[in-house]
């Protein structure tokens, strides 16, 4: 079986969720044989062929082009999709960030392979690939067939972990030819740096949707504040303008691994279990008792924050 | 600005039930409304729209089962500043996103404009292919998590969001496809009278099979089971009156928390 990665580069570097991407092509090669390659096109990624030389690993294609230095959909689908072309596989393994999001319906397109997005796992059966995939916020599971023996995948970041160990692997640079598209890309804008820095904290009290009002929030400035800790947060309360995308915890985001992660009314879209879900203590408190984020807690108290947040402040003082 | 909009409706779920045949959901006692991401692509049509002029059309597909929910989200899109709605209606039949696609596809080239608008993942399947597929379908750019739209000059400058806060800024033309990241504004909630008012305003129904036969003959992602993961829950589950357990819950911090 001939399977594919599609790496990226972000920030500088190679993404974490290139060597999840590969994890999983590895565990697709041990369980039916055949090859693994990854492809990863940039300006100049040459400079990380020895980061991936990786054990599993059997072809890195590094695809280099002056054009390539800022990711656009189509000079970026054309050259992976061309080269893919020449090894013809069976799966390709596309990482379900801001750029796989964006890149992978492409370059499934340009291919005629089918793509299934958003894939907790995969297995391939007579019939065809078989996809699990976690939909509703993590409430529901579904199976999802594609006949024929050829898919695209993509995979959400943090639920594989990295394959790094170094070994040989067999490089192939090639410097490819880009005809501009209609997309014009422009620049990357990086966050100005004015706000503390979550991932230094041992306590975080974060806040979700739930957490229902602004003064519930400022109860959680103290509580955090009393525990020596910091204020984090999910999405919606970043988009609502509560707090800055600086607290935001999620795989998108910001990744987490306090001493204690206290949740105040955070329902657990994956993304943001993924970004957390290694915190040594997860305390949780939530009314909705099927809330997903209670799965992966050591702690799971049901209960209307509006009524227990000032108890709790209260009880804590003494 | 001629611009669409599609949105999506899906169900605010506690406690989910599935259906006996094992691969849908039970929707008979849910409530439908428009997808969170497209209530922000909706709400940057109407903002497009108040600041250059043109057109806001919102179009969804729908099973007919939730007709009355859809036509909600409709009437709370005409009140919040639409121009007009379509729904267009399949029944007894699982659609995918490829399905989708080839219905809007050919159902939208037939009309004119500027500007599609979706939200960038939905909050029931979370595919996030609905935007990319319907832009090969149609031959159009597309790109997608956009948290900023200007116009400037025949082009538009949009901002993508990334990972880790950084941004990416890129120029794409019209017509084309952008899905909308959620925070690119602060959706307006209308005033109940502005809803009332909208009820009385036509939705144009289309019945899928005026636009395609046989829907179902497009699905290329077959769901063959749908069903609630096993649950364990958390390790340690605190249920009870606030007073009861606010002491309990002050005691697992302290107990847990660095001194």
């Amino acid at each position: 079986m001939e399977i594919v990665c599609v790496g990226e580069i972000f920030n500088g570097d190679v993404s974490g969720s290139t060597y999840e991407a590969l994890y999983l092509g590895n565990q697709i090669k041990m369980e039916n044989g055949g090859k693994l390659t990854l492809i990863l096109a940039g300006k100049d990624p040459e400079q990380f062929s020895k980061k991936l030389s990786i054990k599993g690993l059997d072809n890195l294609i590094l695809l280099s082009n002056p054009s390539l230095e800022i990711y656009d959909n189509e000079s970026y689908s054309s050259s992976i999709s061309n080269e893919i072309k020449e090894i013809s596989p069976d799966v390709i393994i596309v990482p379900y960030t801001s750029q796989g999001m964006d890149l992978a319906p492409s370059i499934a397109h340009l291919l005629g392979f089918p793509i299934i997005t958003y894939c907790e796992s995969i297995k391939f059966s007579r019939k065809g690939w078989l996809a699990t995939r976690v939909i509703y916020g993590g409430k529901l599971r579904e199976e999802v067939e594609v006949e024929g023996n050829k898919v695209l995948i993509t995979i959400r970041p943090g639920d594989f972990p990295p394959l790094r160990e170094e070994a040989q692997t067999n490089i192939i640079k090639k410097n490819v030819s880009i005809s501009r598209g209609r997309i014009k890309p422009i620049e990357i804008i990086k966050p100005a740096l004015e706000d503390i820095d979550i991932t230094k904290f041992d306590v975080l009290v974060s806040v979700g949707r739930g957490i229902g009002s602004k003064e519930n929030l400022e109860i959680a400035e103290e509580l955090a504040k009393m525990l020596n800790g910091a204020v984090s947060c999910s999405r919606p309360i970043v988009d609502m303008g509560w707090l800055p995308k600086t607290r935001q915890v999620g795989s998108s985001a910001k990744t987490v691994k306090p001493k204690v992660y206290i949740t105040l009314g955070i329902s657990g879209a994956t993304n943001h279990i993924n970004g957390m879900k290694n915190s040594n203590t997860i305390i949780s408190i939530n009314k909705d008792p099927f809330a997903p984020i209670f799965e992966i807690s050591h702690y799971g108290i049901v209960a209307d924050i509006n009524d227990l947040l000032p108890l709790l402040l209260e009880e804590l003082k003494k | 600005m001629e611009i669409i909009v599609l949105i999506k409706a899906t169900p605010v779920l506690e406690e989910a039930k599935i259906s006996e045949d094992g691969k849908s959901l039970d929707t008979s006692e849910l409530k439908f409304f428009i997808n969170e991401t497209d209530t922000y692509a909706l709400e940057e049509a109407i903002l497009k729209k108040e600041k250059y002029g043109g057109k806001v059309t919102v179009v969804t597909i729908a099973d007919s089962s939730i007709e009355n929910d859809v036509n909600e989200m409709i009437w709370e899109s005409y009140a919040k500043g639409a121009d007009d709605g379509i729904f267009i209606e399949y029944s007894n039949v699982y659609l995918d996103p490829y399905a989708k696609a080839k219905i809007l596809s050919d159902f939208l080239k037939e009309l004119k404009f500027d500007l599609i608008l979706l939200g960038a993942q939905s909050t029931d399947t979370s595919y996030s292919l609905l935007g990319q597929l319907l832009a090969k379908s149609l031959d159009l750019p597309y790109t997608t998590l956009v948290s900023s739209i200007e116009p400037s000059g025949n082009v538009l400058r949009v901002v993508r969001e990334l990972e880790e806060g950084l941004q990416e800024v890129l120029e794409i033309p019209t017509p084309s496809i952008l899905t909308i990241q959620s925070g690119i504004n602060t959706p307006r909630y209308p005033p109940f009278v502005k809803i009332r008012n909208a009820k009385t305003r036509p939705i144009k129904k289309v019945p899928v099979e005026s636009i395609v036969n046989d829907p179902g003959q497009y699905v290329k992602l077959k769901r063959v089971r749908l069903y609630i993961p096993p649950s364990k829950g958390a390790a340690n589950i605190i249920k009870g009156e606030p007073e009861e357990i606010a002491p309990k819950v002050a005691e697992i911090i302290k107990s847990v928390v660095p001194r």
